[in-house]
């Protein structure tokens, strides 16, 4: 039935495939419109996943097949005449996404294999596990201006100095001058609670769970009901990078219970043309207002050589681990995290090198302690005639978890599509548990191939290895298609 | 066996021999080519023999062969010299009894001096330009005594004793928007430099966008020439709503920004200045991607080999310790890390036949009140408030130490005002907590 459902709506889309045809009128040139003659587009995607999980403890073996399907559409309507290059626009769009787990967990060594939302079998029951679930990852109605002013309504992505959130609401955004932006949003966050949600972004801190009717909240006390979660914020930008641009942040999350997080800041960024070359200089802090802690902050000056392509720059953050307000974990004594990077690359004929040298370190005050680590990153990419390639190679050895890596990606392109293989070989000691002291390799070998001028299908197989889980497998076929009028 | 070998040798075949004919393709030319992504410039196929730095054609002036230019507002406009302009100075070497198959034209003269229309297409040119390019422009340069008395003197073919089969060229027009008009008064080479020193003008010797923001600068990068714009869409073609196209109207194709333009380039350590970036300049991110881009990936079902490897499930352990890359960037922590250790037994609140044993070593106890502070969403990916509560809540047995920061007490009232939730999980009845704290 889910399975006929998905394959209705790509027959749908492959049906319209006689409308893919565009003029061929439209000329780049300086007198002629920008803006060609495309109105709408379909796209869709179906990604199946085949995999299993398994850890050394415990006595569950996951075998997962999952199906991902998704289907947009995007419709872009001009409010004025062919004539006018930069017309009063409305864009619609709407994207649904199913998404189907199939598989079982089973206990290892035993006959049967329990279905993990039976509610019949409380004895292994699972209640985080949902098998089909259907959501909406964006959907809204957007007015652009011919200034550039934005006017959306739907669900949004915020992006700010102070982080990332998605909600359902209405943003504005505009740029009435060169020198000064401004930004205004509120809705309701998208979380598991939003009707047809998506859950990767809830406040963090505590478990929301939508119960099924068979189950008791009394049976799961570690979970809280799902309540509606409201934010608000802004951003406002002043200056000129020429010189500085400052941009002042502010946002405030809050449920049915009261304060989330309210967070202020600021960001300065200023770049500078200094012949061949580029300058450019970050900083930012973001504050927990509710205490005055600075919970985020981050500095770094890059140089880049415009002819050579070259890059030297160096980069602190500061970053302390704070929940949402909401939960006993947001007023536990906590420990800031630094870490200082310096970071270089260059190009030498068709190599482009990368390297940086990482060092973290977390004061424990009152306490004595210091914890140190030091890393080493290091990369070269190669394109030519078809051929991408690259070497990558990581350590770290500190106090923390001692890491060595090597990773290896290959590609080579065709006029249709690309064969590529992924490798890579981690060697890690974790210091808090010993089973997590292994080497693991990974082999993935993989194909694009645009089937037509509409769709592109992609399969990949993969195979890691380690003393851990073993061997263990992964298979993903995939199918997009995108149309266009 | 066999065939496994011989799959294997077709397989390398296929990567290692793919067919090229014998023209010259742009991308084995050298490293400068590099620079010039096909989005922009598709490849091109030069099937020509024509040596920009022969003293002979050093000393035309660039309109002499390429007469369009001066008038051209379209960069589809092909601006590649017909055989006419080749022909004033080479009619003499092509010989009748080889004339390729294909309408080529032969015995046509350009005239012997440029005409007046010729200096009228081009009236901002400036001396130094004339100086540069055209020493003696009046003068018709003497045709090469060696050259080669048929059309290989400058195509690339398969001769016979009566034809000569062409080999074809391709000049696909870049994926721009580009006047030559509105910048007459640029010389030629300031955009197509090192050209006069090229044996066969390439896609190399087309501008790279860096060269376009000496005139067209913003933000600090570049220059700034007075009345040049600085929006993507003067320069870029443009999707309906607004986005960059790199290809023809139905195409996807998408081109990677240079390093640069505000540290843009999609290299290894975008994963990580992504966020800055976004934050930034999300009005340029928004030029090639759109809004839901960001939840495909932040919220995606399927996991992105790119970002986390295949073995990233054996060694996500010591990546999250570290917090590198940040988790919560993409994972609401229980929800994700929670609901799959919980199902693989290794959390608390796994069902009590799946879970496995003791996770941590014993020595862990004296240990995690330092990973607590240090690192709690790893702690969260297991473990739920009660966990913390039996041992550290008021009324459990850790009654007595206090997890809070040194001089909580003093605030306390404030953090109950702003959500009391968190305070009576562990400390109760709220009204007696705020007397306590005086609230």
């Amino acid at each position: 039935m889910r399975v006929g459902l998905g394959l209705s709506l790509v027959a749908l889309l492959v049906g319209s495939s006689a409308h893919a045809q565009y003029p061929a009128t439209s000329q780049p040139t300086r007198a002629e419109p920008v803006v060609d003659q495309s109105r709408w587009s379909l796209h869709a995607d179906t990604d199946f996943v085949l995999y299993e999980l398994r850890t050394p403890r415990s006595p569950v073996t996951w075998q997962r097949r999952r199906l991902v399907q998704r289907a947009g559409f995007r419709e872009v309507v001009r409010l004025a005449g062919e004539e006018v290059e930069r017309p009063w626009r409305l864009i619609l769009d709407l994207e649904l996404r199913l998404d189907q787990e199939f598989g079982d967990v089973c206990v290892r060594g035993e006959d049967s294999c329990l279905r993990d939302t039976d509610p019949d079998t409380l004895r292994d029951y699972q209640p985080l596990a949902a098998l089909t679930r259907l959501d909406v990852p964006t959907g809204g109605v957007e007015l652009l201006a011919p200034d550039g002013t934005r006017i959306r309504v739907g669900r949004i992505v915020v992006a700010d100095a102070a982080g990332f959130v998605r909600l359902d609401g209405l943003r504005v955004q505009s740029a009435p001058r060169a020198w000064l932006g401004l930004e205004a949003w509120l809705g309701r966050q998208a979380t598991s609670a939003v009707f047809a949600g998506s859950d990767g972004f809830a406040p963090d801190g505590a478990l929301r769970l939508d119960l099924p009717d068979a189950i008791a909240r009394s049976q799961v006390p570690w979970s809280r009901p799902p309540g509606p979660v409201f934010a608000s914020g802004g951003t406002l930008s002043l200056g000129s990078a020429r010189y500085v641009r400052a941009s002042l942040v502010y946002r405030e999350v809050r449920d049915g219970e009261g304060l989330v997080a309210r967070r202020a800041g600021v960001a300065l960024r200023s770049s500078q043309s200094l012949g061949g070359r580029r300058l450019g200089l970050r900083a930012q802090a973001i504050v927990d207002a509710s205490d005055g802690t600075v919970v985020d902050a981050v500095g770094e000056a890059t140089l880049d050589a415009l002819p050579s392509e070259g890059r030297v720059g160096v980069r602190v953050t500061h970053h302390v681990p704070r929940f949402d307000l909401g939960t006993i974990w947001a007023w536990f004594r906590l420990v800031p995290t630094q870490r200082l990077e310096l970071l270089g690359a260059a190009r030498l004929g068709e190599l482009r090198f990368d390297a940086a040298l990482m060092g973290r370190r977390s004061v424990f005050e009152g306490d004595g302690l210091v914890q140190r680590d030091a890393g080493a990153r290091m990369g070269v990419r190669l394109r030519r005639a078809g051929w991408r390639a690259g070497l990558r190679a990581e350590l770290w050895e500190g106090s923390l978890a001692p890491t060595a890596a090597m990773l290896l990606d290959l590609e080579r392109a065709f006029a249709r599509g690309s064969v590529y293989l992924r490798g890579s070989v981690w060697r890690f000691e974790h210091p808090n548990v010993q089973e997590l002291r292994a080497t693991s390799t990974t082999l993935a070998l993989g194909a694009r191939a645009r089937v037509s001028e509409v769709s592109a299908f992609r399969f990949e197989a993969e195979w890691s290895q380690s003393r851990i889980v073993g061997h263990r497998f992964r298979g993903l076929a995939s199918l997009a298609l995108r149309l266009a009028r | 066996m066999t065939r496994a070998l011989a799959v294997a040798a077709a397989l390398v075949a296929l990567l290692f021999g793919w067919s090229r004919g014998g023209a010259v393709r742009t991308d084995d030319l050298g490293p400068g080519t590099l620079l010039r992504g096909a989005q922009v410039y598709p490849e091109q196929r030069i099937a020509l023999r024509m040596d920009h730095a022969h003293p002979a054609h050093r000393r035309l002036r660039c309109v002499r062969c390429h007469r369009d230019v001066p008038s051209s507002e379209s960069a589809r406009d092909l601006l590649v010299p017909g055989e006419e302009a080749c022909a004033s100075c080479h009619a003499r070497d092509t010989r009748p009894e080889t004339q390729p198959r294909h309408g080529h034209r032969a015995n046509q003269r350009w005239p012997e001096t440029e005409t007046e229309a010729d200096q009228d297409q081009d009236p901002d040119r400036d001396a130094d330009q004339d100086a540069d390019q055209d020493p003696d422009p009046d003068q018709d340069p003497d045709p090469d005594p060696e050259a080669s008395p048929d059309c290989a003197l400058c195509h690339l073919g398969t001769p016979s004793p009566t034809t000569f089969a062409v080999a074809p060229s391709s000049f696909p027009p870049p994926n721009l928007r580009f006047s030559h008009a509105a910048h007459r008064s640029t010389r030629c080479l300031t955009c197509h430099e090192g050209v006069a020193d090229a044996s066969l003008a390439t896609r190399a010797h087309l501008p790279s966008m860096r060269q376009c923001f000496d005139c067209h600068g913003s933000e600090g990068i570049g220059r700034w020439a007075e009345g040049a714009h600085t929006e993507c869409q003067g320069c870029h073609l443009q999707r309906p709503d607004g986005r960059l196209r790199f290809g023809p109207p139905n195409s996807h194709a998408q081109a990677a920004p240079p390093r640069w333009l505000h540290g843009m380039d999609h290299d290894p350590d975008f994963l990580v200045r992504h966020r800055w970036v976004a934050a930034d300049h999300g009005e340029l991110c928004a030029q090639c991607h759109e809004e839901s881009e960001c939840a495909d990936c932040h919220d995606g079902r399927v996991r992105p080999s790119r970002v986390h490897r295949g073995d990233f499930l054996t060694t996500h352990a010591t990546a999250a310790q570290r917090n590198d890359p940040e988790c919560a960037s993409c994972h609401q922590t229980q929800r994700f890390c929670g609901e799959c250790h919980a199902r693989l037994g290794l959390a608390q609140i796994s069902a009590p036949r799946a879970r496995t044993g003791r996770f941590h070593p014993p020595s862990f106890v004296d240990a995690h009140g330092e990973e607590a502070r240090r690192a709690m969403t790893q702690c969260a990916s297991c473990h739920v408030e009660q966990d913390c509560v039996a041992c550290h809540g008021a009324l459990g047995i850790g009654a007595g130490f206090s997890p809070h920061p040194p001089g909580f007490a003093s605030r306390c009232g404030r953090a109950l005002e702003q959500n009391q939730r968190a305070c009576t999980i562990c400390h109760g009845d709220a009204a007696a907590l705020r007397a306590r704290c005086g609230g």
